[in-house]
């Protein structure tokens, strides 16, 4: 194919020989970025001929968010490379995904033309199919798909686009094993994930489909997941999967791993406030409390209702002799979890020690009520009706608590014997 | 012959030419009837932009509806002013505020902002009017960024009534009563935390506006009315509290057919929610099980306006969500168990990729029986690599009319004095403004005026105006059934339906050649179905829900 044929393919406007740069006015960029471009135009104007300088120009332009210079330059790159050479297919690739949106009809030309000389380049049948599904054709795309899957079988990508169109085509049955291949291939992949939901639900089977979800843990956050977002992103761990080793480490004991694995994730996700009230609870138990508070305000700054974070900081303020400040974030968690008795006895805790025993008396029978095993509210029970003189029912909550295997303080058991004689098991 | 090639102006449309709709004219008559309202988005100085604050960006919504109780549509829009961090300065006098206008019998307006007490000064986002206390007259929510306000309306004044705290930068409002209770509650989305003095910068290192993504998420806000107006924040007992997502669009629509409404929830940039009812009053998220949450690539998108139709005439409703430029518009085609994207094949794909879509409706323009799709378009960021000098104006993009076949396929179409004219359009509010049985649209802009077009176009057949109405005020969620000689159609009734939008509470049918009515189904929002006989053509008719 000769050049001139390649450039009319490619839709290319421009004649070929030598071009002007495309123009990109540089006048508003950061210094950094106007510098790495004037660089790389200048390596360009020393190599005007040399189809990989205008590809380097181009990729560069496009990692920028600069598309239509990008575009230019992949059309000046096509023009001068050799037909059927790496360098071809690179520049018709790219090319096709800078015009996709601008100029469809460009970019389908330019992935036939790649397609012919390439046919087993499996992303290009990807795109394509995609391309063609943009307009309408199922039938072409479900065949680009197809086409993708003959030259590598199990590709998760095209398995994925394949079954989805076995959805649009109504086919839901066809589309569950496609999908579920799909998925087996990338497990972290919420966007497949919720597909293949889809699929069930479409099918009939709902049940299905939320236990496809569920079975997803938080990939129900697929936005996180997209399979085309993991093949250009660098990282090659999924924040589902660290966080559900993060998880892991840290019903294990193992506070260290947890601790590091939480960092990472902090790093990925940084506005989850679920993530950081995690690591806040870790670092607080790792005794890191300054670091722990910081993570866990970041985290209800985020989500002002985050139970964990309110509950993990009223803890943190309680133990620091903060009162107001526990009362505070531990109202908010009983608010958010009203069913919460661990979160009661925490704020009948910091009632009592602020010597507001009514109230405190009321948030511990709630705790007690919510969870009766608990035998840590009774303890503090126990204290607030010795403080209202109720020593018997002090002494009833002492023997509840011992029952649940509580350990009873022997200065507070001695101090209420002083008052009132311990009633005997009889 | 109605269609000629014509060139695109501004450029929307991938193929670069669409053909002109002489049938459809929409014609500007804002100056003539004396609408007199630019929006300010705090940030300009002329067209220049001062800073790049995301609110600014984000425009504001507006109203039509019938304020005072005198038959004749008015019209209410939403300002923004100096932003909240700049407002010690501006004193809250000399702040804009939100604008009434009343219809008088000529057709011209006449100002009411202050005498009807109606002049929020908030920086305003959007608009939702239901009757939150029973009497009778309109009540309206103003979501603003800064706490929101409800004005309950009486005869012809408003008064701003106790609301709870609501989240730093409200967005879409719905009122819809979830509860079966028989009054108004109201679902508010939660957009961002704002964070004044933020600078973000392009992937090319140029200033612009920041992603949504740059900032934290607040939660959506679910009130329960109490009686007489008294709304209680039930979101955390309701379950709508456990997520976080941007939310710019709003619909309250029974999707699952169990009698009890649900919430669809447009999200920028995460994927959408479906707050599915459930029997013991809490909502949970059925969107990914239904389809609705992502594309059909899989991809979450920048969901702005949402609107509900049945533009393929199968008597169910679809979906259809404006996006950012570089993803499509979605039209989520409900097939019974759940809903596709058939965004493609309905032709509305290709043509949504250069653009970024705000404001929508579905409406039938030429009252020819087949849905029509409207929809105003505007960037919020900048293309890379060029002049800055243009301000604002580098940001404005075309409106977009498509004409629909009545069985899923639209074709794009330049409407001359309304598709040509690239602005940074944001709302678009649907209502038979001069009531002569066609739908007429206003349009809001950032940094531009609000504008008035009134439908002109040829009448290709007669129409019906369907009032469904209980308990003294509309039935917002009804679903209308209109049947005729040619088949039935259905239309719902949301006027929350679009981009921080209020639409006229009306159900609108165009009647083509040759239908002859034969009678109306009404889904009530709890489930009630009722059957009324024909009424006569080209009329206004109100059906009320037996009690």
């Amino acid at each position: 194919m000769s050049a001139s044929v390649l450039a009319n393919l490619l839709g290319s406007a421009l004649a070929a020989g030598q071009a002007p740069l495309p123009a990109v006015d540089r006048s508003a960029m950061e210094p950094q970025v106007a510098r790495l471009l004037a660089d790389v135009e200048a390596g360009l104007r020393d190599r005007i001929e040399a189809p990989e300088a205008w590809l380097a120009y181009g990729e560069t332009l496009h990692a920028h968010g600069l598309v239509r210079p990008a575009a230019t330059a992949y059309r000046e790159a096509a023009l001068r490379t050799e037909p059927g050479s790496q360098l071809a297919l690179s520049a018709g690739y790219l090319l096709a995904h800078a015009v996709r949106g601008s100029a469809p009809g460009e970019a389908r030309a330019a992935l036939e033309g790649v397609l012919r000389r390439h046919p087993g380049y499996a992303p290009a049948h990807v795109l394509h199919g995609e391309l063609l599904e943009e307009t309408g054709d199922r039938a072409g795309a479900a065949a680009a798909f197809e086409a993708a899957l003959l030259v590598t079988p199990g590709a998760p990508l095209a398995l994925f686009r394949l079954g989805q169109m076995r959805l649009l085509a109504g086919n839901p049955d066809d589309a569950i094993p496609l999908l579920e291949q799909a998925l087996a291939a990338e497990p972290d992949a919420g966007a497949v994930r919720s597909e293949l939901a889809r699929a069930w639900t479409l099918a009939g089977d709902r049940e299905r489909a939320g236990a496809t979800l569920a079975e997803g843990g938080d990939a129900g956050l697929p936005g996180i997941e997209d399979p085309i977002h993991f093949r250009m992103s660098s990282r090659d761990v999924s924040s589902p999967r660290l966080l559900a080793r993060a998880r892991e480490a840290r019903t294990e004991g193992d506070l260290e791993t947890a601790r590091s694995r939480y960092a990472e994730l902090s790093e990925i996700r940084p506005r989850d406030a679920v993530v950081l009230a995690e690591y806040g609870a870790v670092l607080d138990a790792l005794g890191q409390f300054g670091a722990a508070e910081r993570r866990l305000g970041d985290a209800v700054a985020l989500d002002p209702d985050s139970f964990l974070a309110r509950l993990a900081l009223g803890l943190l303020h309680l133990r620091a002799g903060d009162l107001p400040g526990a009362e505070f974030h531990l109202r908010r968690a009983t608010a958010a979890r009203p069913d919460s008795g661990a979160a009661h006895r925490a704020l009948g805790d910091a009632l009592l020690r602020q010597r507001r025993v009514d109230e405190a008396l009321a948030a511990l029978k709630e705790a007690s009520r919510l969870d009766p095993a608990d035998g840590s509210a009774r303890v503090l029970s126990a204290a607030a009706l010795a403080e209202l003189g109720r020593f018997g029912e002090a002494w009833e909550a002492v023997r509840e608590a011992r029952d649940r295997g509580a350990t009873v303080p022997e200065p507070f058991l001695a101090a209420l014997r002083a008052r009132s004689p311990e009633p005997s098991r009889s | 012959m109605l269609v000629l090639v014509f060139p695109l102006l501004g450029g929307g449309n991938a193929a670069g030419a669409l053909q002109v709709e002489h049938a459809i004219r929409l014609v500007e008559i804002t100056g003539e009837r004396g609408v007199r309202f630019v929006h300010d988005p705090g940030n300009l100085s002329g067209r220049a932009l001062e800073g790049f604050p995301l609110p600014a960006i984000m425009g504001a919504g507006a109203a039509l509806f019938d304020a005072n109780g005198d038959g004749r549509l008015d019209l209410y829009l939403i300002q923004a002013g100096p932003l909240p961090e700049h407002r010690s300065v501006a004193g809250v006098d000399g702040l804009p505020g939100n604008r009434l206008y009343l219809q008088q019998p000529d057709g011209t307006v006449r100002d009411a902002s202050e005498a009807s007490g109606l002049r929020d000064s908030g920086y305003g986002v959007g608009v939702a009017v239901g009757d939150v206390d029973g009497d009778g007259d309109p009540d309206v929510f103003v979501s603003n960024l800064g706490p929101d306000a409800l004005y309950l309306g009486e005869a012809e004044r408003f008064t701003r009534a106790a609301f709870p705290e609501t989240a730093s930068w409200s967005t879409a409002a719905a009122f819809c009563d979830f509860d079966g209770d028989s009054d108004l509650d109201l679902y508010v989305g939660g957009y961002l935390v704002p964070e004044p003095g933020k600078e973000c910068v392009s992937a090319s290192g140029e200033p612009d506006f920041c992603s949504p993504q740059s900032l934290p998420y607040v939660r959506d806000s679910l009130y329960e009315n109490r009686g007489g107006g008294n709304f209680e924040d039930v979101s955390i007992r309701r379950g709508i509290a456990a997520l976080r997502r941007p939310a710019l669009g709003v619909i309250c629509h029974d999707f699952t057919g169990d009698g009890r409404p649900d919430f669809y929830v447009a999200n920028d940039g995460e994927p959408n929610v479906l707050w599915e009812a459930q029997p013991d009053g809490t909502f949970e998220d059925v969107a990914l099980l239904l389809g609705t949450a992502m594309n059909g690539q899989g991809r979450p998108e920048a969901g702005m306006g949402v609107v509900l139709g049945d533009p393929d005439g199968d008597l169910d409703l679809d979906l259809f969500v404006t996006h950012l430029r570089a993803q499509t518009n979605t039209l989520y085609r409900n097939v019974g168990a759940g809903f596709v994207d058939d965004t493609p094949a309905a032709g509305l794909a290709l043509p949504s990729l250069p653009l970024t879509g705000f404001g929508v409706g579905f409406l039938d323009i030429e009252n020819d029986g087949d849905l029509d799709l409207a929809l105003v378009n505007g960037a919020v960021a900048m293309e890379g690599g060029i002049s800055r000098t243009g301000g604002l104006d580098a940001y404005a993009e075309p409106a977009q009319v498509f004409t629909g076949d009545g069985a899923g396929s639209f074709v794009e179409v330049a409407v001359n004095g309304f598709t040509d004219r690239p602005v940074v359009g944001r709302a678009l509010v649907t209502g038979d403004w001069d009531r002569d049985g066609d739908l007429d649209l206003v349009t809001t802009e950032v940094g531009g005026p609000a504008r008035l077009f009134e439908n002109r176009s040829v009448r290709l057949g007669g129409y019906l105006i369907v009032k469904p109405r209980e308990e003294g005020r509309p039935s917002f969620g009804a679903v209308v059934t209109l049947e005729t000689n040619l088949g039935a159609v259905v239309r719902p009734l949301n006027p929350e339906a679009g981009y921080l939008a209020s639409n006229e509470p009306i159900v609108h049918f165009g009647l083509p050649e040759g239908a002859q009515m034969t009678g109306i189904r009404v889904l009530w929002p709890d489930g009630t179905r009722t059957s009324h006989p024909a009424p006569l053509p080209d009329t206004r008719i109100t059906l009320h829900r037996p009690r």
